[in-house]
């Protein structure tokens, strides 16, 4: 089982820094939320973890294993996978196939990911898709498609962005239970989501980010009650008059 | 609905279409329909290798023509001047060509969408000039002509039929290995990369080398195609199997066709080398461009109609239909 951690990353884009000193560990069997404002810069904290973008600081480790210099298709296959938030799938192929394409990486024949692509569907209880073209694929079931994708993979650590995002009721509902079945599995999760209703049910830890700095960092009822998150996410006015 | 695998797509319907190619000039047996038949089946063959890179990896070249070209040249040298059979030296040529494509692809192969195809273009006029320009090797614009001994070790017949069924077994065997790397986790990979590329890489699909190694083998099958064109026309010159209009054309059938498909290729080189003779056996005398200028309103429609293909479209034109029936 697998540790994910991040030491210390920074990243600046021209004058603005969009993710400055950020550190945290991710333990297998735990779910870390990563959350903050719009532009709080934690979609590009999964950039730099999974390698897309490279950090101007920092480090990023998988157990022992030195992510330094490493490209994303090497992170992955050192079992770091990752989501998008606006969700990548591959348009003109079917459902099967889009899973098939993530499959590959532990499969040594088209027939065996083929095998391993259809196990990962019906997890999802998308198996009645499988031949459906991606791009056809209402939102819903395309943040699920995109959960089978990087879950085909066999990740040991596996990055979440806003997988909540669009879903109706129900549809968060069933990927909650999916992914607390994913932290019994063993699997090292880190979620960044706004759907806090969600955040409260998943998370193990918090972390909260404003303008790319960590302000906050621990267990869900303490993040909350934290004055500095609440003005953070509320206006200064209203911390002051809560607390 | 589970999609349509069963024998008939996947081996009955490719090897009755080749038996129907494979009569086509034995029905239609006059010299100017069989000549017709053989620049189609070496059409298909010189697409099919372009489409693996250009194709499944959606790397689209403009530049093939060169190692076309090289192929043609390569073998043609040999046997001029050291009188290496053409059996040997398109092999060399392939080698050549897979050669320079590992180098052009490992450079340009960065590049994104147009900066790519542009990168293709410049190869492709960089390798034209220069083999107008290498006189002393090339014999320059005028070209080299290769003297009539027909034998097989020469690669020269004195019967032209025997040509179109050499086209016609590159066209078969350039099929085969498009379907074979189609069906295998290299053709996965490079669909992986045309169709998303962030996609790709966040699934851990390593696509550079196996592009690189795509290119070459396109660049090397495609080199045996010009080898059988020079040993065809017996004359090799730049502009006939080096220019861009070839380039062009080898793009264009498999778009016609279907591009990134397995028998689109063969359908657009038909298709185009059928209206390309029609125009100018019909139109040729006329006034001067009207073949080219009716020939590109052809393709045009043809792509407004099926801007998938002509086969892919037809393929989702029968499904729709066979759904709209049960």
């Amino acid at each position: 089982m697998a540790v994910l951690t991040a030491t210390g990353l920074t990243k600046r884009f021209g004058g603005l820094t969009a993710v400055k000193n950020v550190s945290f560990i991710a333990r297998p069997g735990e779910i870390l939320s990563i959350i903050g404002p719009n532009g709080a810069g934690k979609t590009t904290v999964f950039n730099l973890l999974t390698g897309f973008v490279r950090p101007d600081g920092g480090s990023v480790s998988l157990d022992n294993q030195d992510f330094r210099g490493m490209s994303p298709e090497s992170r992955c296959r050192a079992g770091l996978a990752r989501t998008f938030q606006i969700v990548q799938p591959f348009r003109g192929l079917s459902v099967l196939d889009n899973v098939v394409m993530g499959a590959m990486l532990r499969a040594r024949s088209i027939e065996m990911a083929r095998e391993i692509a259809r196990q990962v569907l019906s997890d999802l209880d998308m198996s009645a898709l499988c031949d459906v073209p991606a791009g056809q694929l209402p939102i819903g079931d395309r943040k699920r498609l995109e959960m089978a994708k990087v879950l085909a993979t066999s990740p040991r650590a596996l990055l979440l962005d806003e997988v909540m995002g669009g879903l109706i009721p129900i549809e968060v509902k069933r990927m909650i239970d999916f992914i607390r079945r994913l932290r019994e599995r063993g699997i090292a999760l880190v979620v960044i989501e706004h759907h806090m209703n969600a955040v409260m049910q998943l998370s193990d830890h918090i972390l909260v980010l404003q303008n790319g700095e960590p302000i906050a960092n621990g267990a869900p009822a303490e993040v909350t009650r934290d004055p500095v998150v609440l003005s953070a996410y509320l206006g200064a006015n209203f911390a002051l008059s809560g607390s | 609905m589970k999609p349509v695998r069963s024998p008939l797509t996947g081996l009955l319907l490719p090897v009755a279409g080749f038996a129907v190619l494979a009569a086509l000039p034995l029905i239609f047996s006059d010299a100017f329909f069989v000549a017709a038949v053989t620049l189609a089946f070496l059409g298909a063959a010189a697409s099919l290798a372009w489409n693996l890179s250009g194709g499944y990896a959606g790397q689209l070249s403009l530049g093939h023509a060169a190692f076309y070209g090289l192929g043609a040249y390569v073998s043609t040298i040999l046997f001029l001047k050291a009188g290496i059979s053409p059996l040997i030296g398109m092999w060399l040529g392939a080698i050549v060509s897979a050669a320079l494509a590992v180098f052009l692809g490992a450079i340009t192969m960065r590049l994104k969408g147009s900066f790519f195809v542009m990168s293709t273009l410049a190869f492709g006029a960089v390798v034209h000039i220069s083999a107008i320009n290498l006189r002393d090797l090339t014999g320059g614009p005028s070209g080299l002509a290769i003297p009539l001994r027909p034998s097989p070790e020469n690669l020269i017949f004195a019967k032209k039929l025997i040509y179109t069924y050499v086209a016609l077994v590159l066209v078969i065997v350039f099929y085969a290995i498009t379907r074979m790397i189609a069906a295998s986790k290299i053709g996965y990979a490079l669909v992986a990369f045309r169709e998303n590329h962030d996609a790709a890489r966040a699934l851990g699909i390593r696509t550079l080398p196996l592009r690189i190694g795509v290119f070459a083998l396109s660049a090397g099958l495609i080199s045996i195609c010009g080898t059988v064109h020079a040993q065809y026309y017996l004359y090799v010159d730049p502009d006939s199997v080096m220019g861009l209009n070839l380039s062009l054309n080898f793009a264009l059938m498999a778009i016609v066709g279907g591009l990134g498909t397995a028998y689109g290729p063969i359908v657009g080189a038909l298709l185009v080398s059928v209206v390309s003779v029609v125009m100018q056996a019909y139109l040729g005398d006329q006034i001067s461009g009207l073949t080219q200028l009716a020939y590109a309103a052809i393709v045009i429609l043809v792509l407004l109609v099926a801007p998938t293909g002509l086969g892919p479209s037809a393929h989702a034109f029968l499904k729709r239909r066979m759904t709209w029936l049960s």
